[in-house]
């Protein structure tokens, strides 16, 4: 008999399962905003998600950028958005993306009308939608309906010792209870891909991220730069690690012995439970913008080094064993996981901290980043707009 | 006595000082995959998370961490020396 993880979340209308409640103000284009950002100061509880782009995007960047923004609007964290952008083509290409999930969504155009009249427009709908958004209970929730991701970052060597372990265990009790994991950083496997390629279950997903793989890696070869103190980046250096293949063995134990479904693009929603691979950079704003616009609701970062990241949409579980680092960045993290590294807890029992920690912030608690409002949404760009 | 080293396995090249560790001092290291024991004395300064070598690895030989190659010696590396970029060097990204 597998566990049952249960927490009081928002149920949504398309049957998925938000832990936080948020009124979206969605701007389409870096232009946009600045009426986002106005009515987040008139509109008590609103999230405006700023952001430099969205303006003459093309191809391959154009369709990620459109899987970002409606993904952003579409998670389950979020109760109702509002899209603003200058005009009406991509405001209604954003909006009826989200529109599909059932949740209420409005859109306003700024073209012919100006900032100021389209902000009191989006602030009077923002305050129908925070009055609709408050009166949403949070009702009886499994680990099952939600995405949980993971990352890891300013690594060092306690990565691999203690922190990282630790997210491995509660990783596959999550997926032994049936619920869906993503994880990422293609390139930071590099030295231990053939062993994350070997956990793939199908053989046709291997070949998919083998290709992945492969496009990422030739991509930075063609760079001809040097990638120490990039990757491994100067943190790493500075914590111990030495080689890309000494973080990517340390990176990989954050998803245990887990078997792997299948690889996924950059912000695509996963297709099904289990564990994903998605395409992703190391960088951690970048990967957890992407996790949350593939509709993850909670993420488990491990740091070393002391990575202080959070996410608009998603609370984000800060943990380190690093005695030094939890010592001097304390308001950072909501687990220290010192005493693993010591010896004097063990990885099983930091995993037993970690799973009621998960399921406290599920409910409620809220984490170190959105305290300390650490709201960062970062959408990659692939190249340089037309 | 509490450990100050640890190994992921008894095949690695190098331990991970989990506490600062001090030239002449000696490192009681723990092997995490069997907790095997091991003794050494440290020649150099070594901060918290860095490494230390438990084994001599000749000049251009593959250095063992989590019982793979993660990088190879620029220079023979002796035990109770401090590995790191000076006399490490990835073996993908050099």
């Amino acid at each position: 008999m597998t566990t049952q993880y249960t927490f009081q979340g928002y149920h949504r209308p398309d049957g998925t399962v938000g832990v936080r409640n948020h009124v979206l103000l969605l701007p389409v284009e870096g232009i946009s905003n600045r009426v986002a950002e106005n009515v987040s100061h008139i509109i008590q509880g609103t999230l405006a998600l700023q952001h430099p782009y969205g303006d003459l995007q093309f191809g391959q960047d154009l369709d990620l950028f459109f899987r970002i923004m409606t993904g952003a609007g579409a998670n389950p964290n979020v109760a109702a958005v509002i899209v603003i952008g200058m005009e009406p083509v991509w405001v209604d290409q954003i909006a009826s993306g989200i529109e599909a999930t059932g949740k209420p969504v409005a859109r306003f155009t700024i073209r012919h009308v100006g900032d100021l009249v389209t902000t009191e427009q989006v602030a009077r709908k923002a305050q129908e939608f925070m009055y609709c958004a408050s009166e949403m209970p949070r009702q009886e929730a499994s680990l099952t309906d939600i995405v949980l991701s993971t990352k890891c970052s300013e690594s060092d060597p306690t990565n691999g010792l203690a922190a990282n372990p630790i997210v491995g265990t509660v990783v596959e009790r999550a997926l032994a209870a049936g619920t869906t994991v993503l994880f990422g950083e293609t390139s930071e496997l590099t030295g231990a891909e053939y062993i994350i390629a070997g956990r793939i279950k199908t053989q046709d997903q291997q070949r998919k991220f083998w290709q992945m793989y492969h496009e990422y890696i030739g991509f930075i070869a063609d760079q001809r730069a040097n990638l120490l103190g990039s990757q491994p980046n100067q943190s790493n250096l500075l914590g111990g690690l030495t080689t890309i293949e000494e973080k990517a063995f340390g990176n990989i134990t954050k998803i245990g012995q887990a078997l792997i479904d299948g690889v996924l693009e950059s912000a695509q929603a996963p297709p099904g439970k289990g564990l994903w691979f998605m395409n992703t950079s190391s960088a951690a704003a970048e990967v957890l913008t992407l996790f949350a616009a593939a509709g993850s609701v909670l993420c488990m970062v491990a740091t070393g080094q002391g990575n202080i990241i959070g996410n608009p949409l998603m609370p984000v579980i800060k943990l380190t064993a690093n005695p030094q680092t939890a010592m001097t960045m304390a308001e950072h993290f909501d687990l220290d996981f010192s005493t693993v590294l010591s010896q004097q807890t063990s990885i099983d029992q930091g995993g037993n901290m970690l799973m009621d920690m998960l399921l406290r912030v599920a409910g409620g608690r809220v984490t170190a980043s959105e305290v300390l409002n650490h709201n960062e949404f970062v959408p990659v760009k692939l190249f340089r707009s037309a | 006595m509490e450990p100050n080293l640890l190994l992921h396995t008894s095949e690695d090249h190098a331990g991970i000082a989990i506490t600062e560790i001090k030239a002449g001092e000696k490192a009681h290291g723990l092997v995490l995959a069997d907790h095997a024991p091991i003794e050494l004395d440290v020649s150099e300064d070594i901060p918290l998370g860095h490494k230390i070598a438990v084994r001599t690895v000749s000049a251009g030989q593959p250095i063992i961490l989590y019982g793979h190659p993660v990088g190879k010696a620029l220079q023979t590396i002796r035990p109770g020396e401090h590995v790191h970029t000076h006399n490490m060097q990835s073996l993908r990204w050099p």
